[in-house]
């Protein structure tokens, strides 16, 4: 392997890149634009949501049983005319939930007697309807306690501490996600990219006639794209701190490593991708939409990866970014360091080795020397 | 400059699209396989439900009280328990390096104060880095303790009755399906039509068509035409298949779902046709098309709720055609209900669609300009 050949390829793909004004401004100009949608406006905590409340028992009971509602973050109280039937309600959709306060329920508490409060609630977002679900059996919990006389029964006092991000500030969730999010998704799709170019337009057979081996062009492209990567991941991280604060929680170094490994799998996968694929199209479909959704959706970034079925939790072992995913949010969030995330970056690793393989074996069959 | 419409020239152009698209077995495979496997599978996978928390507890107290309690929290497969520890120091360590998301501490005096009639102080630590997962959690953590404080009698006399509509079983995949048919078929319909309509300026070919008598609405009808059916068979499937594997509902109008499914069909295909106006290369199309495409799908609904979006991002997705159709397809597979509660969705829908087809026959003859 000749290293000053690598360099002259490695060059090479700079180059075009850059001649490419499109594609370079696109290449920066994606992942920042994913990255200010995301920090900005998802959030899956639910907040504001609409329901609407019956109250036909209009007594200081269901006044503080409204307001407290209303002092949840995640509900606000509509109240709704009494003679329309709770289906209907939901029905229109303006509503996600329903809540009847029978008449005579304050009586009925202060006797002791049961109180049933009814609620309808609209499960075709199933997250929302647990939440809802949540909060009335909590709210009916604390305000059933000041209106009925208390069992004597002594209880149990649950301390819940919620640990590195006790504000649930979902920004410092989401960024660090999407980081790894973006980082696995445009190297692969520039690598493929310029990978398959190369076939699209004929000038592999200069490749193939030259004295560049395989693995020579395989590092060369590895190379540039490396730099292209971390390039975008300086970027992304640079606005991360600047837009919402996100910093080192605590030793930075798996983060250091971690990186450049991950976007060497992902440009290793890019030109596997790109080996295999005839045409532009097919090799953008594959790394753009199969990747990325594979990225998004097995890494952990919104859902947790323990929910989903097990086939899928062993699968997604072995997606780098699910890997990456918990480097960075350790390095950025939790702050454990090295005892936290050491098999990540080793898991990282291993990955890159195999994929470093497959792609020099994928080229050899291209016509090319060892 | 073209003359009037006309049906004849249409169906010509109809013909020679449909024998285009045909004849190229890797479009057609990258059309209709990636929506019915990708509903399936990820409606299948994607789980936002807190499941399998791995939960370390350190039991100081050893008491008949203090296992029930922990019993209590693990016998419903929220939490999973893992390891634990000796002391409170180790399960705070577990927690910190991140090997599990929960810790439960019982203090060694439990069950003494719990036996002197005082509340009984448990100490439960998440790790909050998934904050989403950690407030999940935490609700259920404290029904868990509702609950176990109740025993089995209600501890107060009110009590809320909560009935689930619409989705009693509280089944996942029908609260993603209707958002992954959605996004898919975005997703695939401004790819698959902007890289076959810009492929005929690679190709050189665009001049030829340009040429003929043909009016630009029609070239571009022509153009939705096959890939409209392809289309249509690939949300027939992804729904067949969906009813099959997780039953999911269709309760409402199938003639009226299919006439808006067309719809939004049409304003997909027309914003790629749009797309590959602005575009040279194949490699420009599909950048500019994920760079469309991700925004409209992170802004819909179909994965992160709407309402929970900032003001500003909830009225900016107004002007998102994903946005509608979701709220559409929910409406009228999960809740059955008519164009009297859909039709401002459906209106903005059929806007969005004529507008995008308005605009790129405007462009489609000026773009060799």
């Amino acid at each position: 392997m000749s290293l000053r050949r690598v360099w002259v390829q490695c060059i090479k793909e700079l180059v075009e890149f850059r001649r490419d004004r499109l594609t370079l401004a696109l290449a920066f100009a994606l992942p920042v634009g994913m990255l200010l949608i995301f920090g900005m406006a998802i959030r899956l905590q639910i907040t504001n949501i609409p329901v609407g409340v019956q109250d036909f028992d209009r007594s200081p009971f269901s006044r503080d049983f409204i307001s407290r509602i209303n002092a949840s973050r995640e509900l606000v109280a509509v109240p709704e005319p009494l003679d329309r039937s709770p289906m209907s309600l939901l029905d229109r959709g303006n509503v996600s939930a329903t809540i009847v306060i029978p008449p005579g329920t304050q009586q009925a508490l202060a006797a002791g007697r049961p109180a049933p409060i009814q609620s309808l609630v609209d499960a075709t977002d199933v997250v929302n309807a647990l939440s809802i679900k949540q909060i009335l059996t909590a709210t009916c919990a604390f305000v059933g306690a000041t209106y009925a006389p208390a069992s004597a029964q002594p209880t149990v006092d649950l301390h819940e501490r919620i640990w590195f991000n006790p504000g649930g500030n979902e920004a410092l969730f989401i960024v660090p996600g999407v980081y790894a999010v973006i980082l696995a998704m445009y190297p692969t799709l520039l690598a493929a990219i310029a990978m398959v170019r190369d076939k699209e337009r004929g000038t592999i057979v200069q490749a193939y006639a030259s004295r560049l081996r395989a693995s020579e062009l395989i590092a060369g492209k590895c190379l540039a794209l490396e730099c292209i990567g971390l390039a975008e991941g300086l970027a992304i991280m640079a606005i991360g701190f600047a837009v919402w604060g996100v910093r080192f929680a605590g030793d930075p170094l798996p983060l250091l490593i971690g990186t450049p490994l991950l976007v060497c799998c992902q440009v290793l996968l890019g030109l596997l991708i790109g080996a295999r694929t005839n045409t532009v199209t097919s090799a953008i479909q594959a790394s753009g939409s199969v990747n990325s959704l594979v990225s998004v959706l097995l890494s952990g970034f919104l859902y947790p990866v323990t929910s989903m079925p097990l086939v899928f939790q062993w699968l997604s072992y072995i997606v780098p970014a699910r890997h990456y995913i918990n480097i960075t949010r350790d390095a950025f969030v939790r702050g454990a360091g090295w005892p936290g995330v050491w098999t990540e970056v080793l898991a990282l690793a291993i990955i890159a080795s195999v994929l470093a393989v497959g792609t020099w074996l994928s080229m050899r069959r291209m016509q090319m020397a060892d | 400059m073209s003359s009037a419409f006309s049906w004849r020239r249409l169906f010509v152009l109809l013909r020679k699209e449909f024998v285009q698209i045909l004849g190229n077995r890797q479009v057609l495979y990258i059309l209709l396989f990636p929506p019915i496997v990708q509903v399936t599978i990820l409606g299948y996978a994607m789980n936002p439900l807190v499941k399998h928390l791995a939960f370390a507890v350190v039991d100081e107290s050893k008491t008949p009280a203090s296992r029930r309690l922990i019993d209590a929290f693990t016998s419903n497969g929220v939490f999973v328990p893992q390891g634990g520890g000796d002391d409170a120091a180790s399960v705070y360590r577990a927690v910190q390096s991140g090997t599990v998301d929960a810790g439960l501490v019982i203090p060694v005096d439990y069950a003494q104060t719990m036996a002197r009639g005082e509340p009984g102080n448990v100490q439960l630590v998440f790790d909050g880095v998934n904050s989403f997962t950690a407030n999940l959690g935490a609700g259920y953590a404290t029904l868990i303790v509702q609950d176990y404080n109740a025993r089995g009698e209600p501890s107060t006399p009110l009590s809320p009755q909560i009935t689930f509509a619409y989705n009693p079983g509280l089944v996942t995949a029908w609260f993603f399906v209707p958002g992954l048919l959605g996004a898919i078929l975005m997703i695939t319909g401004l790819l698959a039509s902007a890289s076959e309509s810009v492929r005929e300026k690679d190709e050189g070919t665009l001049e030829q068509l340009l040429m003929t008598p043909a009016s630009s609405l029609e070239v571009l009808l022509a153009k939705i035409g096959p890939l409209f059916v392809l289309f249509i068979i690939a949300l027939m499937a992804s729904l067949a298949a969906s009813r099959l594997l997780f039953g999911l509902p269709f309760r409402g109008d199938f003639l009226l779902f299919m006439g808006i499914s067309s719809v939004y069909i049409v304003a997909a295909i027309s914003i790629g046709i749009l797309i590959s106006t602005f575009a040279a290369t194949q490699q420009q199309v599909v950048l500019i098309s994920i760079f469309t495409a991700l925004p409209l799908m992170m802004l819909s609904g179909a994965f992160a709720p709407i309402e929970s979006m900032p003001p500003f991002w909830q009225t900016l997705s107004l002007v998102n055609p994903l946005r509608h159709y979701i709220t559409i397809v929910r409406d009228i597979l999960l809740k059955g209900v008519g164009l009297d509660v859909i039709w401002p969705n459906v209106l903005a829908l059929v806007a969005f669609a004529i507008v995008a087809i308005w605009i790129s026959a405007t462009r489609y003859r000026s773009q060799l300009r």
